[in-house]
C-alpha cells in the first residue's frame, strides 16, 4: 500500500474512532444533564413540601390561639362585663377619678358587650359578616391559611419555571442528537461519497457538542433549584419563627387572663363597696384593660395578611425570591 | 487543497479530489467548532457555579443575620416575660400605680413584634452588634 494511503487510511481510523469517543462521550455528558435535572426537580419539590408542612403547622397554631382569644373573650371579658353590668351605678362614681394616681379606665359597657357577643358568635359559628371586629378576629382564626396558600403558591410558581425548563431541557437526552447539526453534516458528508471515517468524527463531534451545551443548560437549572432551595428553607425558618411569636402572644394572654379571671373572682365574692374595694377593682379593671390590649394585638389583619409586623416574613422572603438575573456582588 | 484519497466521483457530480478537499474543510471545521463550543460551555458553567455560590452565600448570610435576630430577641423577651410577671404578683399586693405600671410593661413589649426591626439586614446586624440594644 502507498505510504500516502497508509497515511490516510491511519488518519481516517483516528477520525473514526475520536468521533465514537466523542460520541460516547457526548451521550454520556447528555444523560448527566438529564439526571442532574431530574434530581435538582426532587430538591425543589421536597423543600416546596417542608416549607408547605411549616405553613400548615404555623396555621393551626394561630388557630389556636385564636381560640383561646375567643374564650378570653367570651369567659373573662363576659363575666367583667356581667360585673360591671350589675354595679354600673357605683362605677359609674369613679369614673374621671384617680387611684395612686392612675386613671380609672373608661367603661364602655356596650362596646365591651358587643366584643363578648361577637365572640360567642364566633365561638357558636354564626358570624356576622358586617361586624369588623369579628372580621378581624376570624381572620386572626384563618388568615394564616391563606398564607400557607400564597407561600406554597411561591414555591410551586418556582416549581412550575422549573418544570418548564426541564421540559426545554428534556430533548437534551437524546432528541437533539437525533435532529442536531450533526446529522446534516454527515448526510451531506455521505452525500458526497466521502468514507465513514471522517463522517463519524463530525457525528461524534457533534454529539459531544450537545452534551456540553445540555450540562450548562443542567447547570442552570441546578444553579436556580438550589437557590429555590436555599429561599424555601428561609421561608420555612422564619415561618418558625412566626409560630414563636404566636406562642409568645399566647402566653402573654394567658398569664393576664389567669391574673384577670382570679382578680374578677375576689372583686365577685364582696359585696361591692366603691370605696372599700377600689384597689381591688382598680387591679381587675388594669388586668382587664391589658389582657384587651393584647386581644387587639393580632397576627394577620382583616384580609388574612400577616400585619405590617409579621409582614416582614413575606417581604424577606419576597426580597430574596426577586429574580436571579442580577446575583449579589 | 488536494488529496491522494482514492475517492471515485458520485452522483453529485464532484470530482473525488474536490469532494475529499470539501470533507476536509468540514472535519476541520467541526473539529474547529467543537474546540470553540466546548471551551464556550466550560466558561459558562464556571460562571454559572459562581453565580450560584454568591447567591446561596447572600441568602444563607442574610438567613443567619434574621434568625440569629429572632432567636435573641425571642429569648431575651421571654425572659423579660417571665421577670415582669413576677414583678406584677408582688405589685398585685401592693399599690395600683405600681401594678399600672408593670402591666403597661407587659402590653408595650407584647405588642412590640421583633419581626417589626426586620426592615433590612444592615439595621438587624447593626442591632446585633450594640451591645447596649434593647431587645
Amino acid at each position: 500500500m502507498p505510504l500516502p494511503l497508509v497515511v490516510a487510511a491511519g488518519g481516517l481510523a483516528v477520525a473514526a474512532v475520536s468521533g465514537v469517543a466523542a460520541g460516547v462521550d457526548g451521550v454520556r455528558r447528555s444523560r448527566d444533564a438529564s439526571g442532574r435535572v431530574s434530581r435538582a426537580k426532587k430538591h425543589v419539590v421536597s423543600a416546596a413540601s417542608r416549607a408547605e408542612s411549616a405553613w400548615a403547622e404555623a396555621d393551626r397554631h394561630v388557630r389556636a390561639y385564636g381560640d383561646l382569644q375567643l374564650h378570653v373573650q367570651v369567659d373573662t371579658l363576659g363575666a367583667w362585663a356581667s360585673w360591671l353590668e350589675e354595679n354600673e351605678r357605683k362605677v359609674r362614681d369613679f369614673e374621671g377619678h384617680l387611684v395612686d394616681g392612675v386613671a380609672i379606665p373608661p367603661f364602655d359597657l356596650p362596646e365591651l358587650k358587643l366584643q363578648v357577643i361577637e365572640a360567642e358568635r364566633m365561638l357558636s359559628g354564626g358570624v356576622s359578616a358586617g361586624i369588623a371586629g369579628v372580621l378581624a378576629r376570624q381572620a386572626a382564626l384563618t388568615g394564616v391559611h391563606s398564607l400557607a396558600s400564597a407561600g406554597t403558591g411561591t414555591a410551586i410558581s418556582g416549581l412550575s419555571g422549573a418544570a418548564a425548563k426541564s421540559a426545554t431541557l428534556a430533548w437534551l437526552g437524546g432528541g437533539s442528537v437525533a435532529a442536531g447539526g450533526s446529522g446534516v453534516a454527515v448526510g451531506t458528508i455521505m452525500l458526497h461519497g466521502i468514507a465513514v471515517a471522517p463522517a463519524l468524527l463530525t457525528f461524534g463531534l457533534g454529539l459531544n457538542v450537545q452534551g456540553h451545551r445540555a450540562q450548562t443548560r443542567a447547570r442552570e437549572f441546578e444553579k436556580e433549584s438550589r437557590i429555590e432551595v436555599a429561599r424555601l428553607k428561609s421561608q420555612r425558618l422564619l415561618i418558625e419563627r412566626l409560630e414563636v411569636r404566636v406562642e409568645e402572644l399566647e402566653l402573654v394572654l394567658h398569664g393576664l387572663d389567669e391574673r384577670a379571671s382570679e382578680a374578677l373572682d375576689e372583686l365577685q365574692q364582696v359585696e361591692f363597696d366603691p370605696a372599700g374595694h377600689v384597689e381591688l377593682f382598680m387591679r381587675v379593671a388594669l388586668l382587664i384593660e391589658g389582657l384587651r390590649e393584647i386581644l387587639a394585638t393580632r397576627v394577620v389583619d382583616e384580609a388574612g395578611v400577616l400585619t405590617p409586623e409579621s409582614e416582614q416574613v413575606v417581604i424577606i422572603h419576597r426580597t430574596s425570591t426577586a429574580s436571579t438575573t442580577e446575583a449579589p456582588t | 487543497m488536494s488529496t491522494n484519497l482514492p475517492i471515485s466521483s458520485n452522483t453529485t457530480g464532484l470530482s473525488g479530489p474536490v469532494a475529499a478537499e470539501e470533507v476536509f474543510d468540514r472535519v476541520v471545521g467541526a473539529v474547529r467548532e467543537w474546540q470553540e463550543t466546548v471551551a464556550v460551555e466550560a466558561t459558562k458553567q464556571r460562571a454559572i457555579a459562581a453565580e450560584e455560590a454568591r447567591w446561596l452565600a447572600a441568602i444563607e448570610a442574610d438567613r443567619e443575620i434574621l434568625l440569629t435576630y429572632l432567636d435573641r430577641s425571642f429569648d431575651e423577651r421571654a425572659e423579660s416575660f417571665r421577670r415582669l410577671f413576677e414583678e406584677l404578683d408582688r405589685a398585685m399586693s401592693g399599690d395600683t400605680t405600681h401594678v399600672a405600671d408593670v402591666l403597661g410593661a407587659i402590653t408595650a413589649l407584647a405588642m412590640k413584634s421583633p419581626f417589626q426591626d426586620l426592615k433590612d439586614v444592615d439595621t438587624v446586624t447593626a442591632n446585633l452588634h450594640d451591645p447596649n440594644y434593647g431587645w
